[in-house]
């Protein structure tokens, strides 16, 4: 089996992958990026679909007991399927701290320190806020509410060009107008010399000694192994993927943390559904962009939660909600007539609301010592007992398999 | 005394009667289920009484789609719908009036684990499939008012007038939160 050597290796190729990859190679160094998933043709590959078959293609879900997770498997990650909102995180994220007191993130890393290399961002990937004129029907609804009720409410910021309002962005911007990794970074990053493999798994790293080099361990969707050696590796292969990496890697990396695949803060949402009072506007869920443009920061520091309106099309809806309406006691509560009554609201009447906070990092990724997902009642009594404490966790592995970590793999010289 | 034998069969029929997963395991439901037109109408009529006002030519598509896990399960769902509407005293679940399909529904729900797991993936795929027109990207659903995901709203329409007027204080100047 041949081993190639690189300076860097980058697994994944989203959002986190694509920024030190670019300025990687175009520092001089030998860039290679694995990705997982396929190479996407915008043209082909981007659809205005409902189609459960095609989102399967590319977005995938890991679900437990009590938290869910959605995450893209194809060349640029998730940038190719997000709603192109692009926003800063706060102060507040940066301070905060686990039951132990710890910090989360490294003391002298804030939102100070972090805001030049989010100008830098936003300049290569082309946010702005967006105009009030293009703010859809859902979102000047929900800042009216805002303002009714005396809160405040903003224009969110956008990755995004001459959007025509399509609505079709969780599959891929049919007109082109989403600006994704494949119009920025990518490309660029390709240009100053990275190389870039897709439907190729990074599955282990370990560690050679004579000399001191990591080697990555990666196999193809059609099947055959492949190594790569590489002074620096860049683990971006989102927050489950790079967890599960690194602790399949265990038996090869001895000094890895404990705290690995723990202490995970998932963006905590929420979300409630309301019916609009007689006298306000419609508020369209099926014209304009997927996200309806406005988010309210009223709440960030009394709870620490930010809340934006969602608009969701009728396969999302269902996939996420049992809807019924509140204090109605007709059986059957979330199909028939009741359900019928309340869905020939859903697109003009409905308001649904998202609530994202800081949460705290309550769950975990693990791996099953005999590779299977188990471990139920467990599990069952973990939430439980964290439940009690106030935070939610998981296990957000059910399905993973350990690979065999033969460390005759790798090679050592 | 009871045989050995007789007491195998004895116990084999109790728990094929009584055990869901077993009856489905071993196809417990006549032969013409699979992919039957009885089965068609059964699963059609299912999905209208779950989506009163349901209509079009996908209306029963999904449950025998073998892209979906459901698949499998469709000539069984579609005996047991029958089976229990006979219970009821009637000649098929079709020609139940739209309360006793309803019951025969919620009687599902309200059976064993394995029975109401079946049936509410059965309603889940039911709405799924109807709503948001799956097999049919331009059709969309006009209960809903869904007219497609290739719907595109012209510009205008996408937003009410006078814009300014829907917005009040802000925190940001930029949308970012410090």
């Amino acid at each position: 089996m041949e081993t190639e050597e690189f300076d860097v290796v980058v697994i994944g190729t989203g959002f986190g992958a694509a920024p030190p990859a670019l300025r990687l190679a175009q520092a001089g160094a030998r860039v290679l990026m694995l990705e997982k998933g396929p190479r996407l043709r915008p043209t082909g590959d981007f659809r205005q679909t409902q189609d459960p078959r095609y989102l399967r293609r590319f977005i995938k879900s890991v679900s437990a007991n009590t938290v869910g997770l959605t995450y893209a498997e194809a060349l640029g990650g998730g940038s190719a399927f997000y709603e192109m909102v692009s926003l800063r995180a706060p102060s507040k994220a940066f301070a905060q701290r686990e039951a132990g007191g710890r910090r989360l993130w490294p003391e002298r890393l804030d939102r100070g320190a972090m805001d030049p290399w989010y100008d830098l961002a936003d300049r290569t990937l082309g946010v702005e806020q967006i105009a009030v004129d293009d703010v859809p029907k859902t979102g000047q609804v929900f800042s009216l509410l805002m303002r009714n009720l005396g809160f405040s409410c903003d224009r969110a910021r956008y990755a995004v060009r001459h959007c025509v309002g399509a609505g079709s962005c969780v599959t891929g911007c049919p007109v082109g107008a989403k600006r994704w990794l494949m119009t920025n970074y990518l490309p660029a990053a390709e240009e100053a010399g990275a190389r870039i493999e897709t439907d190729l798994e990074a599955v282990a790293v370990g560690v050679l000694r004579h000399p001191r080099r990591y080697q990555v361990l990666a196999r193809g969707r059609e099947g055959g192994w492949r190594h790569f050696n590489a002074r620096t590796v860049i683990l971006a292969g989102g927050t489950v993927g790079t967890a599960r990496l690194l602790l399949r890697s265990r038996p090869q990396l001895p000094r890895l943390s404990p705290r690995v695949g723990k202490h995970i803060a998932l963006n905590g949402g929420v979300k409630a559904a309301g019916i609009l009072a007689d006298g306000l506007p419609d508020g369209d869920m099926f014209s304009g962009r997927s996200h309806p443009g406005v988010i309210s920061y009223q709440f960030m520091e009394s709870h620490g939660i930010s809340v934006f309106p969602a608009k969701p099309l009728p396969l999302q809806l269902i996939s996420s909600a049992r809807i019924r309406l509140e204090g109605d006691d007709r059986q059957p509560v979330y199909w028939g007539e009741p359900h019928v009554e309340l869905m020939r609201l859903y697109r003009r009447r409905m308001m649904i609301l998202v609530a994202l906070g800081l949460t705290p990092p309550a769950a975990s990724v693990e791996l099953d010592g005999d590779g299977k997902a188990g471990g139920l009642d467990a599990h069952r009594r973990r939430a439980a007992r964290l439940r009690h404490r106030g935070q939610r966790a998981a296990r957000l592995d059910p399905h993973a398999q350990r690979l065999p970590a033969d460390p005759r793999r790798f090679r050592r010289r | 005394m009871i045989t050995r034998k007789d007491f195998l069969l004895g116990a084999a029929a109790a728990l094929l009667a009584g055990c869901t997963p077993v009856r489905i395991l071993v196809r417990d439901y006549p032969a013409g289920f699979d992919r039957s037109p009885v089965a068609e109408r059964i699963l059609r009529r299912f999905v209208t009484t779950v989506i009163p006002g349901a209509d079009g030519p996908h209306l029963a598509r999904a449950f025998t789609d073998s892209d979906y896990p459901f698949a499998p399960y469709a000539p069984f769902f579609a005996h047991d719908l029958a089976t229990r509407a006979l219970r009821l005293g009637a000649t098929s679940f079709e020609a139940l009036e739209p309360r006793g399909r309803v019951a025969v529904v919620q009687a599902g729900l309200d059976g064993d684990a394995t029975t109401r797991k079946l049936y509410r993936a059965a309603i889940f795929l039911a709405q799924v499939s109807f709503y948001a027109g799956i097999y049919d990207d331009a059709a969309g659903c006009d209960l809903i008012e869904f007219q497609g995901a290739r719907e595109l709203v012209p510009r205008a329409q996408q937003r009410h007038a006078q814009p300014e007027r829907f917005f009040g204080r802000a925190l940001t100047g930029d949308g970012n939160y410090a």
